[in-house]
């Protein structure tokens, strides 16, 4: 029997229903860990990866993320040393004329272009073309959950909207005492939805401000404190890489 | 998707939650006020060579006894220095206080910019209460005595 399907990289899409809940810095750190062939930022409202990799989008000729979704073209990744390889997201992604499909479909072909490497995706919060897109054609959903009411409740939501989907729940910005109730209703949720959890990272305040652009599981001779977010970050990556063989394998 | 994974990490955070410490007494070294601490004579080799001059090097984390063992230092409990980390979480404190103390302080910090250095009332009281944590009881005691003859509530 021969699989009509080409073989193409995994697509890890990082989303989420709420804003500020650590997408972008874990979509940064998986795809240094992952060692992706891009990580393709359609967070279009400036706080995505691609500020946190230093490109400013105003400042450049080219949008290559708007070029190659609207010619249907691959983009060229931007590389740097010790940074993952980026497509920089474009303020005006959120005006083209381009829907879900579109993106869909130029993510599948980018991922057999790029193959064996995966994609990560980094998404903007909520409900848009451009996250959904993502998340239709991902090999995994990766979904961080800090310690709140409001990001419990948008978590339910997401999962009741995104049945069977393969999903990863990252707990993120855990205290040092994580509360009780959110732990009950972080199993509640992942064993109802029949998804899977990933080790925890610890709420490492400090990354927020966070000067050096390099990922802190690539940084140079790390502190303690960087060391630690690394392992985190590291232990979260290895679960979302052993997801994606199994949904990969299953298909 | 593997439920044995899932729920190592549900356990893992619950046994976070089970073996949270409580605040941890903090314990100021015997030889806080180490110049009158001691019964060794002051011309003796022991108290020549420890440095009786730098009480603060008896706050340190060394564990070695700085002067040769007198039945008081031993006897006393041990106080480690506090260190706050940078990214310690912070708390509200909804406080009143009189407005003398106040005033006293919004002075003090004027004099200190004026000197060169920049601080803030929430730097003053956690100095206060970093110092605080390097007291005994009994010393506390006796501070608070004297606190409450100049200012009774």
């Amino acid at each position: 029997m021969t699989n009509a399907r080409p073989m193409r990289g995994a697509i890890i899409t990082v989303a989420g229903q709420k804003g500020g809940v650590g997408k972008t810095t874990l979509a940064y750190e998986l795809g240094a860990v992952l060692d992706v062939a891009a990580i393709v930022d359609l967070d279009f409202h400036g706080g995505g990866v691609t500020n946190l990799w230093g490109f400013a989008p105003r400042n450049a000729q080219r949008a290559p993320l708007l070029d190659a979704l609207e010619s249907g073209r691959t983009p060229r990744p931007k590389h740097r040393p010790n940074r993952p390889s980026l497509v920089p997201s474009h303020p005006d992604l959120s005006a083209a004329d381009l829907d879900a499909d579109d993106v869909a479909e130029a993510l599948s072909r980018w991922a057999v272009d790029w193959a064996p490497k995966p994609i990560v995706v980094d998404t903007h919060p909520g409900d848009h073309w451009t996250t959904n897109g993502a998340l239709h054609v991902a090999d995994l959903v990766v979904v961080p959950v800090p310690p709140g009411r409001r990001e419990i409740a948008a978590l339910e939501d997401m999962l009741s909207d995104y049945r069977n989907f393969p999903i990863l729940l990252v707990p993120n910005m855990v205290p040092r005492t994580p509360p009780a109730w959110w732990i009950d209703r972080l199993e509640a949720l992942a064993r109802a939805a029949n998804v899977s959890l990933a080790p925890p990272i610890s709420e490492h305040r400090w990354l927020r401000n966070r000067l050096l652009t390099t990922p802190v599981t690539r940084q140079t001779r790390p502190g303690r404190r960087t060391e630690l977010a690394a392992q985190q970050f590291r232990a979260a990556g290895q679960r979302a890489a052993e997801l994606c063989q199994q949904t990969t394998t299953a298909a | 998707m593997s439920a044995d994974n899932d729920s190592s990490v549900i356990s893992g955070l619950r046994a976070t939650r089970a073996h949270r410490q409580p605040p941890t007494r903090r314990v100021v070294p015997g030889a806080v006020a180490a110049p009158h601490m001691t019964d060794t004579p002051a011309g003796s080799p022991a108290a020549g060579a420890s440095g009786s001059r730098e009480p603060a090097s008896v706050l340190n984390d060394d564990p070695t006894p700085t002067r040769a063992s007198s039945p008081k230092q031993t006897a006393a409990p041990r106080r480690d220095v506090l260190t706050i980390a940078l990214d310690d979480p912070t708390t509200n404190y909804a406080v009143r206080v009189r407005r003398t103390l106040d005033d006293l302080l919004s002075q003090q910090l004027g004099e200190l910019r004026a000197r060169g250095t920049r601080s803030s009332k929430v730097e003053i009281t956690e100095l206060l209460l970093w110092e605080l944590a390097q007291s005994t009881p009994s010393q506390l005691d006796e501070r608070l005595a004297e606190f409450r003859r100049h200012a009774p509530r």
